[in-house]
């Protein structure tokens, strides 16, 4: 099987049409075409049917499409270690975070870690798709709102936090010491949205305690923008606890949210084979940065 | 440049395992100079030397170790895909789903498997006993097979075969003799059959009982002729069903008759418009449509 067949079936499944397929590969419809035909030929599948005047891809393309999915997510793993090798990071702590918790405990435990390896420590942060990126070997270390609860995957309770909510200081609520739920009612509130990968995300497991999930107006993925929007008025960010361990909330009223649920940060790493030296100290610091 | 591909990645981990182009054109089957060529391409397309030359070797640089298990990952994951393949083409990977009902699914539908399994050995096909519309539509069937089925725009019908309404008595029953009735004989009959609503067939058996001033009041409603013939061994007089079911399946005891004047059925097959057929599911839409049976 040809990569370029492979590269011409998937853009032609994801875009939905020959034309598009041509628009997005930046070649000629007419080759698009002869591509997908010459590929239904070599494997002896239909991967083209005319539906309603169009060209469109059949179920067998799709599910091609949704199998080749690892070896295309391979090789590009395969670009990237070179590309890494390149810039001088072949050895490197690869860490794969959720947005919320990249900003708050995550950099300074980088700092430490870095710190205490003499600066030699070259390090890659992946954001997202945590558990994938852990099962498949991409990082070393994760960190998220939950337990992953997969085989050959480790979790790890770092330290749990309450809710605070964070507003700009001329905010008429600032002057409070803590904020119950009641004074949070007609104000704007700024929080996450669920992270997407957790078992169970502690964070939205919170604010549903809270009685806050359908109260959100605004909802961000990163602290900082949630700090932001506090800072310009735009309402009250409800985010985790760990952030009053960031530099994000300087100049901004953090007020704890009376009777908070309390949020806990994991971290997540293969089981069985022992944690590089950068990853265990890194691990050590996110346990010790989060109390 | 070209970018690196899944055979490239091959040739670097065989040169790798091996040592030397010589060692790896023999394991590839290639030649010395191909490999050679390959692995400056490679180097090339990642931008980086992936092994240093020493004493007529080729060995992996210490940086490129983690490349090297990534060009394995590579070499597994293509390799998975060339066996997808083959389960795509067999038809095991891709399921043929078929809604029907099951008087049409143990004659007609099951002829027609019956064929198709000659052709596809592996094949995978769930026979699906639901609402075939309501399947179809949803995308968790691929074809309906129906008997005058009320459909969308966005479902296309097509006349296979016809049937007609039949009675169904037990054998001590006086009408069971007769070979043949009336909606009329029925009249007083304690009667098993489909909802009106529900089903196709309830809707176009409660019209004929209204065109011959009948009530339509079945005692007991069922969704499939099957479970109406089931029931009818313990409870009830009679009940109407479609004429496939006694044609596939003998039920001791019952007795059928025809009915007159006759009610016609339409077998249709039903396929969305909108959405391509798997191969499979095109081929047997050939073979139903065709009425081939198996050798």
């Amino acid at each position: 099987m040809k990569l370029n067949a492979v590269q011409v079936i998937d853009a032609f499944v994801r875009l939905g049409g020959t034309g598009e397929a041509a628009q997005g590969l930046a070649i000629s419809q007419s080759a698009v075409i002869k591509s997908l035909h010459q590929a239904e030929h070599e494997l002896d599948l239909s991967l083209v049917a005319t539906v309603q005047g169009r060209l469109t891809p059949t179920p067998e393309a799709i599910e091609l499409m949704r199998l080749a999915r690892p070896a295309l997510g391979s090789l590009r793993r395969a670009r990237h270690e070179a590309d890494m090798i390149r810039v001088g990071m072949a050895d490197r702590l690869r860490i794969a975070t959720v947005p919320g918790l990249a900003h708050s405990i995550l950099p300074p435990a980088i700092a430490a870690t870095r710190l205490a390896l003499n600066d030699s420590a070259a390090v890659e942060v992946i954001f997202d798709h945590v558990r994938d990126h852990l099962a498949a070997g991409d990082v070393d270390l994760a960190i998220s709102y939950g337990p992953i609860a997969i085989d050959g995957l480790l979790d790890v309770v770092l330290k749990r936090c309450p809710l605070v909510c964070v507003l700009g200081r001329p905010h008429p609520l600032a002057g409070l010491d803590a904020l119950t739920h009641a004074d949070l009612d007609g104000e704007r509130l700024i929080s996450y949205g669920p992270d997407g990968v957790s078992r169970s995300d502690s964070f939205q497991a919170a604010l549903e305690q809270a009685g806050l999930t359908d109260r959100i107006s605004i909802t961000v993925r990163h602290t900082d923008t949630a700090c932001h929007l506090a800072r310009e008025g735009v309402g009250i960010a409800v985010v985790d606890g760990f952030v009053i361990s960031s530099g994000l909330t300087e100049g901004l009223a953090v007020r704890p949210l009376e009777e908070s649920p309390l949020v806990t940060a994991y971290a997540h790493h293969r089981d069985g084979a022992p944690l590089d030296r950068a990853a265990g100290i890194l691990l050590d610091h996110l346990a010790g940065a989060a109390t | 440049m070209s970018a690196l591909t899944p055979a490239h990645a091959a040739v670097l981990r065989a040169v790798d395992r091996c040592g030397t182009t010589v060692e790896a054109a023999r394991e590839l089957h290639l030649t010395q100079s191909a490999i050679s060529k390959i692995v400056a391409r490679s180097e090339a397309s990642l931008g980086i030397a992936v092994f240093d030359r020493r004493d007529g070797r080729l060995v992996l640089r210490p940086q490129a170790h983690a490349l090297m298990r990534a060009l394995g990952a590579v070499e597994d994951e293509w390799r998975a895909l060339r066996g997808s393949v083959a389960d795509l083409r067999s038809g095991r990977a891709l399921p043929l789903r078929i809604a029907s009902t099951p008087s049409i699914g143990q004659g007609l539908i099951a002829q027609s498997i019956r064929r198709i399994v000659t052709e596809y050995p592996q094949a995978r096909i769930e026979l699906i006993m639901g609402d075939a519309p309501t399947e179809l539509s949803q995308g968790s069937a691929d074809l309906g097979v129906m008997f005058s089925p009320r459909v969308t725009d966005d479902i296309a019908l097509t006349p296979l075969s016809h049937a007609s309404i039949i009675a169904l008595v037990r054998e001590d029953d006086p009408l069971a003799c007769r070979g043949s009735i009336t909606l009329g004989d029925l009249r007083h009959r304690r009667l098993i059959c489909f909802d009106r609503e529900k089903s196709p067939l309830g809707w176009l058996i409660a019209r004929a009982y209204e065109e011959a001033g009948l009530d339509y009041a079945p005692f007991m409603t069922v969704p499939y002729s099957i479970s109406a013939a089931h029931l009818l061994a313990r409870h009830g007089d009679v009940t109407l069903i479609d004429s496939l079911l006694t044609q596939a399946q003998r039920f001791d005891g019952l007795v059928k008759l025809e009915v007159t004047p006759t009610l016609p059925l339409t077998i249709c097959l039903m396929t969305v418009r909108s959405r391509p057929l798997s191969r499979l599911a095109g081929r047997f839409v050939d073979i139903l449509i065709s009425g081939e049976k198996a050798d």
